[in-house]
C-alpha cells in the first residue's frame, strides 16, 4: 500500500525482547524479512541511555548499551520485566519514566531505523511472552501506540516462532516450542498439520531467562573472589554492570567450550578464574529444575506424555546453552530442533501474524502478493489465562456464605470461545450487584487479579436467589467481552476488554503522550 | 424488618396480621378448626402436615386464596412466646439477624362463597428443616393459619392449634449460648498457641485480648462484664506464664461439639494471626497449628489456603523447603515430583498478582519448589 506521501505502508512484526528487540516486515510475496537497524545490526539491544550532555536525545540500542558505564543511573535495561508494574518509575532529570514509556522508546527506535529504508511502518503486531497477563499485554500495546505505531494485535512469542517455523518447514504432529529468551521462559505445545496450527496450551515464567543464568555466573565470580581475598568483588553499580557483561560473555563461551578462563579485577587485586561448564551447570541446576517442572506441567495440561511429542523447537538466545539441549534430549528421547534462527524467528512469526490479521480484518488493504504468500495459513490460539467472577455461594460444610472466585472461561480454551454460567442474588431485596471480573486460576479471591469492577442496579422488592446470567467470550483478536444479565428484569451490563482500547484505560493520556513522543529525538 | 428480640417479633406479628388484632383471628377461627400431624416422607424428611376443617366464608364469590402460617414456640407459656426462625432465609441473609418463619402457599379458588371442609384437609406441608426453634427438646408449637385473598391479602378465615414437638436440633438460643461458650474456648486456644513456643510475646497476648474484648460477651457492654473479662484474661495469661498446661484435646473436642461449623475455621484463623503477630513463626508453632486444624476438623485444603494467606514462607524461622512445601519422607520420588508440579502450577499463576506481597511470596515459593525438585527428584 502507498500512503499520501508515496511511502510504502508496510506490515510489520516486532519482537520487543528483554535484552534484544527486532523488527521484520513482509516482503512482496508475504515472506518476513528482518530490517537491520541504523547500525546495520539485525538485533537492537533493548537498552536506553539518557545522555547527560545532550538531554534532548535519548540513545537506544548498542550505543546505549556501551554508554551505560558513563552513568548507570541514566541507563535502563531489562525493562520488559517491569512491564505492567505501576510502581516501577525511572527518574531522569525530574521526569518519571514508566516501563510503558521506556518500551515505547525502544519501539520508536525500531520504527525510525526501519523508515530509513523507505518502509513506513504503520500496522504492527508485537510479540509478548505467552504468560503475560492482560495488564502486561495492554501495557505492551500502549507502548506501541506511544511510539506512533498502529498496533493491530499481539502474539505470544512461542506461537510466533512456531508460526514462522511451520511456514518455512513441513511439520506434522505435536510440537513443543521451548522459548527461553533474555528475561522470560515460555513453553507452548501445539498440534501442527502443515500450515494449520492449533495451540494446545502455554506455560511461562516471567522471572526466568538468560539474565538469571548470567547472575549465577556473577555469584560464582563474587564467591571465588571473596574466597581468595576475603573482600567483595563488586563495590559499585558501575562494577556490577561491568561484571554483568563479563558474566554474559562467560555464559556464551561456555556454550561453545568446556571452560572459560578470565581475569577479574577487584579492590584487593586481580585473580584468574576458571569456570567450567560442569561448575556452571551445577550452579544453574535450580533454574533448570524450574524449567523441567514447567515442561512437565505443560505436558500434563496438554494430557501428553513426552513420547507423544514429535518435535521440540528451540527459540531464544539462551537455548544455545548445551545444558538446555542435553536435558531436552534426555526428556524427549531426540534432539531438539534449532532449524530456524532462534533470535529472529519470533520477529518473523509476528510479521506473518500481522499479515494474517490484516488479511482477516481488512483484506483489501493487503497487496495481492502478500495475500497469496499467506494463503492457507491457519492458526487457532487459546485463552492464555482463566477468567472468572467473584461470587458468594453457600457452603454446606461451614454453614455460611464464602466469597470465592469462580472461573468462567478456562485457560487454554481454543479461541474463539464463549461460556455462560448462571449465578444467583444473595439476599432478599437486593438492588445492587457488584460485578468483578477476575483473571487467575485460584478460587481464593486474594490470589487472583481483579481486572474490572462494575455495578448492576437490580429492581427492588425481589426475593433472594434471582438468576444472573454471566457470559464471557474471547475472540480471535484477543478481545474479551463480558455480559451480565438479570434474567427476570432483562437488565444487563456489558464490559469489553479490547487490546486496543480497554474501556477507560487512559486512552486520552496515551494520545497526549504519543504526541510528545513524536517530537522526541532518538538515536 | 429485621427481628432481633422478642419485642420485635410481637410488633412484626401484629403488622403481618394486618387486621391489627388477634381477636380477629379468634372470631374467624370459630368457623374453622385446624390440626397438625407429623409425618416422614419417603426421603426421610420430617413434615408438619397442617390441616383445616370447617367453613371458610368469603365476602365475595370465588376468590383466589393463599394460606399463610406462622409458628410460635409457647413452651414457656403463651405469655412468653418465642418466635420460630426461617432456616432458609437465615442462610440467605447471612447478617446475623434471624428472619421469622412464615409459610405462604397457594390454596386455589374457593368453590363458592361459603366453602365447607367437612373432612380434615391438608393445606400445607412444612419441612421441619425449614424452621429453627428456640431450643432443642420437647417444644410446644402454636400454628396460626390464615386463609387470605390472593388479590388483596384480606383475611378470610383463620385457625390456631398447638402441637407438641420433640426438637432434635439445637435451637437458636442454644446456638447463641454455644457460640458464647465457644468464644471463651477460642481465647483459651489462642493463648495456647501463644504459649506453644514457651514464650508469650506481648504482641500476641494483646492481639488475643483485643479479640476477646470485641467478641466475648459482646451483648453485655456493662463495666462489670468488662472487668470480669479482663480479670479472666489476666488470670489465664498468668497461669500459662507460670507453666500451666491447657488440655488442647479437650478444648478442641468441646469446640467441635458445640460451635457452628464455620466457627472452627474462624478460630483457627485467629490462631494463625496469633502465630503471625511477632513477625516470625517457628516450626513448632506451625506443627501446633496443623495439629489444631486436625482437631478442629478443618480439611487439609482449607488449612493450606489459610497457611498461604496468613503465614507466607518469609515468616518462617527455619527455611526448610521440605517442610514449607509439605514434603515428607514417606513420599516416593514420583509422588514428590507430582506434588511439586501441582504446587508449581498453583504458585506460577500467582506470580503476576497485583499485590506485591503475594508476588514476592509466589517467587519465594517457586524458588523453594525448584530447590526441592533439584534435591529430591532426579
Amino acid at each position: 500500500m502507498i500512503d499520501k506521501d508515496n511511502n510504502m505502508q508496510t506490515i510489520a512484526g516486532i519482537d520487543l525482547g528483554t535484552t534484544f528487540s527486532s523488527l521484520a516486515i513482509l516482503n512482496a510475496v508475504g515472506k518476513p524479512e528482518i530490517v537491520p537497524n541504523a547500525d546495520g545490526d539485525r538485533l537492537t539491544p533493548s537498552a536506553i541511555y539518557f545522555d547527560e550532555e545532550n538531554p534532548d536525545v535519548v540513545r537506544v540500542g548498542l550505543e546505549a548499551l556501551n554508554c551505560r558505564y558513563l552513568n548507570l543511573d541514566r541507563s535502563v535495561r531489562w525493562v520488559k520485566r517491569h512491564m505492567g508494574d505501576d510502581s516501577y518509575k525511572l527518574n531522569i532529570d525530574g521526569r518519571e519514566w514508566t516501563a510503558v514509556e521506556l518500551s515505547a522508546l525502544i519501539l520508536k527506535k525500531l520504527k525510525e531505523d526501519c523508515s530509513v529504508g523507505g518502509n513506513k511502518i504503520n500496522d504492527v503486531i508485537i510479540s509478548v511472552p505467552a504468560h503475560f497477563d492482560e495488564v502486561r499485554r495492554k501495557a505492551t500495546m500502549d507502548a506501541g501506540t506511544l511510539a506512533g505505531l498502529n498496533v493491530i494485535g499481539i502474539i505470544n512469542e512461542p506461537v510466533a516462532a512456531a508460526l514462522y517455523y511451520a511456514t518455512t518447514s513441513t511439520v506434522f504432529g505435536k510440537v513443543l516450542v521451548y522459548d527461553i529468551g533474555g528475561g522470560t521462559f515460555d513453553v507452548t505445545i501445539m498440534d501442527v498439520k502443515g500450515r494449520e496450527m492449533n495451540i494446545i496450551c502455554s506455560q511461562g515464567d516471567h522471572q526466568l531467562g538468560g539474565i538469571d543464568f548470567d547472575r549465577k555466573i556473577l555469584e560464582m565470580l563474587e564467591n571465588e573472589y571473596k574466597a581468595k581475598f576475603g573482600l567483595q568483588l563488586i563495590n559499585s553499580n558501575e562494577e556490577r554492570a561491568r561484571y554483568e557483561d563479563e558474566a554474559e560473555d562467560i555464559k556464551k563461551t561456555l556454550s561453545r567450550r568446556d571452560a572459560s578462563r578470565n581475569i577479574i579485577y577487584g579492590q584487593a587485586g586481580s585473580m584468574k578464574v576458571e569456570i567450567t561448564r560442569q561448575m556452571f551447570e551445577e550452579a544453574v541446576a535450580p533454574l533448570m529444575a524450574r524449567i523441567d517442572i514447567m515442561l512437565e506441567v505443560a505436558l500434563e495440561e496438554a494430557k501428553l506424555e513426552p513420547s507423544k511429542i514429535d518435535k521440540v523447537l528451540l527459540v531464544g538466545g539462551s537455548s544455545r546453552m548445551p545444558v538446555v539441549r542435553q536435558r531436552l534430549e534426555k526428556m524427549f528421547g531426540f534432539p531438539p530442533d534449532a532449524a530456524v534462527n532462534v533470535d529472529e524467528c519470533v520477529t518473523m512469526g509476528a510479521a506473518v501474524h500481522a499479515g494474517l490479521t490484516k488479511l482477516r480484518e481488512n483484506p483489501e488493504t493487503v497487496l495481492p502478493g502478500i495475500a497469496s504468500g499467506l494463503k492457507s495459513i491457519s492458526l487457532t490460539d487459546v485463552c492464555n489465562h482463566s477468567y472468572g467472577t467473584v461470587c458468594a455461594p453457600f457452603n454446606e460444610k461451614t454453614g455460611r456464605r464464602v466469597i470465592e472466585n469462580r472461573i468462567i472461561l478456562r485457560k487454554n480454551t481454543p479461541l474463539p470461545c464463549q461460556v455462560t454460567k448462571t449465578f444467583y442474588t444473595v439476599s432478599e431485596g437486593q438492588t445492587d450487584l457488584e460485578i468483578t471480573i477476575t483473571q487467575g486460576e485460584d478460587s481464593t479471591v486474594e490470589f487472583v487479579n481483579k481486572i474490572a469492577t462494575h455495578r448492576l442496579k437490580l429492581p427492588p422488592g425481589r426475593p433472594a436467589e434471582c438468576p444472573i446470567k454471566v457470559t464471557y467470550s474471547y475472540d480471535v483478536n484477543q478481545r474479551m467481552h463480558c455480559y451480565f444479565e438479570d434474567v427476570q428484569s432483562g437488565r444487563s451490563l456489558e464490559v469489553e476488554f479490547s487490546m486496543d482500547k480497554q474501556g477507560n484505560m487512559k486512552l486520552d493520556e496515551i494520545k497526549r503522550k504519543a504526541e510528545q513522543f513524536e517530537s522526541l529525538k532518538i538515536e | 424488618m429485621q427481628i432481633r428480640c422478642l419485642k420485635d417479633v410481637k410488633l412484626w406479628f401484629l403488622r403481618k396480621l394486618n387486621a391489627g388484632s388477634l381477636n380477629n383471628i379468634s372470631a374467624l377461627s370459630q368457623l374453622l378448626t385446624s390440626c397438625v400431624e407429623l409425618t416422614v416422607n419417603d426421603k426421610g424428611k420430617e413434615l408438619f402436615l397442617v390441616k383445616l376443617r370447617g367453613s371458610i366464608r368469603a365476602s365475595y364469590s370465588l376468590p383466589r386464596t393463599v394460606v399463610q402460617i406462622f409458628l410460635t414456640d409457647i413452651t414457656e407459656g403463651i405469655e412468653q412466646p418465642r418466635f420460630v426462625a426461617d432456616s432458609a432465609r437465615q442462610r440467605q441473609g447471612g447478617n446475623g439477624s434471624l428472619p421469622v418463619f412464615c409459610y405462604t402457599g397457594e390454596l386455589g379458588r374457593l368453590p363458592s362463597a361459603v366453602t365447607v371442609l367437612s373432612d380434615w384437609t391438608t393445606v400445607a406441608s412444612i419441612n421441619s428443616e425449614s424452621i429453627v426453634l428456640p431450643r432443642s427438646g420437647s417444644r410446644l408449637l402454636q400454628f396460626t393459619i390464615s386463609v387470605l385473598s390472593a388479590e388483596n391479602s384480606q383475611r378470610i378465615a383463620a385457625a390456631c392449634c398447638n402441637f407438641n414437638y420433640e426438637n432434635r436440633q439445637d435451637g437458636y438460643l442454644d446456638e447463641n449460648e454455644n457460640i458464647e461458650r465457644a468464644k471463651v474456648l477460642t481465647v483459651t486456644l489462642a493463648f495456647a498457641v501463644s504459649a506453644a513456643d514457651k514464650n508469650m510475646p506481648d504482641c500476641e497476648v494483646e492481639l488475643i485480648r483485643n479479640w476477646a474484648r470485641s467478641n466475648v460477651n459482646a451483648f453485655d457492654k456493662s463495666d462489670r462484664a468488662k472487668r470480669q473479662l479482663e480479670k479472666a484474661l489476666n488470670r489465664t495469661v498468668r497461669l500459662l506464664q507460670d507453666g500451666s498446661q491447657i488440655d488442647i484435646a479437650k478444648v478442641c473436642d468441646e469446640i467441635v461439639r458445640i460451635a457452628p461449623p464455620g466457627m472452627c475455621s474462624d478460630i483457627l484463623e485467629l490462631c494463625f494471626y496469633v502465630a503471625k503477630a511477632k513477625g516470625a513463626v517457628c516450626r513448632h508453632e506451625l506443627e501446633f497449628l496443623k495439629d489444631l486444624s486436625l482437631r478442629l476438623d478443618i480439611d487439609s485444603e482449607q488449612f493450606q489456603i489459610m497457611t498461604e494467606k496468613i503465614l507466607p514462607p518469609r515468616l518462617y524461622q527455619e527455611k526448610d523447603s521440605k517442610f514449607i512445601l509439605g514434603l515428607n519422607s514417606d513420599m516416593t520420588t514420583e509422588q514428590t515430583r507430582k506434588h511439586l508440579n501441582e504446587l508449581y502450577r498453583r504458585w506460577s499463576a500467582r506470580v503476576t498478582n497485583f499485590n506485591p506481597e503475594i508476588r514476592t511470596q509466589a517467587e519465594d515459593m517457586l524458588n523453594f519448589i525448584a530447590q526441592a525438585r533439584n534435591e529430591y527428584v532426579h
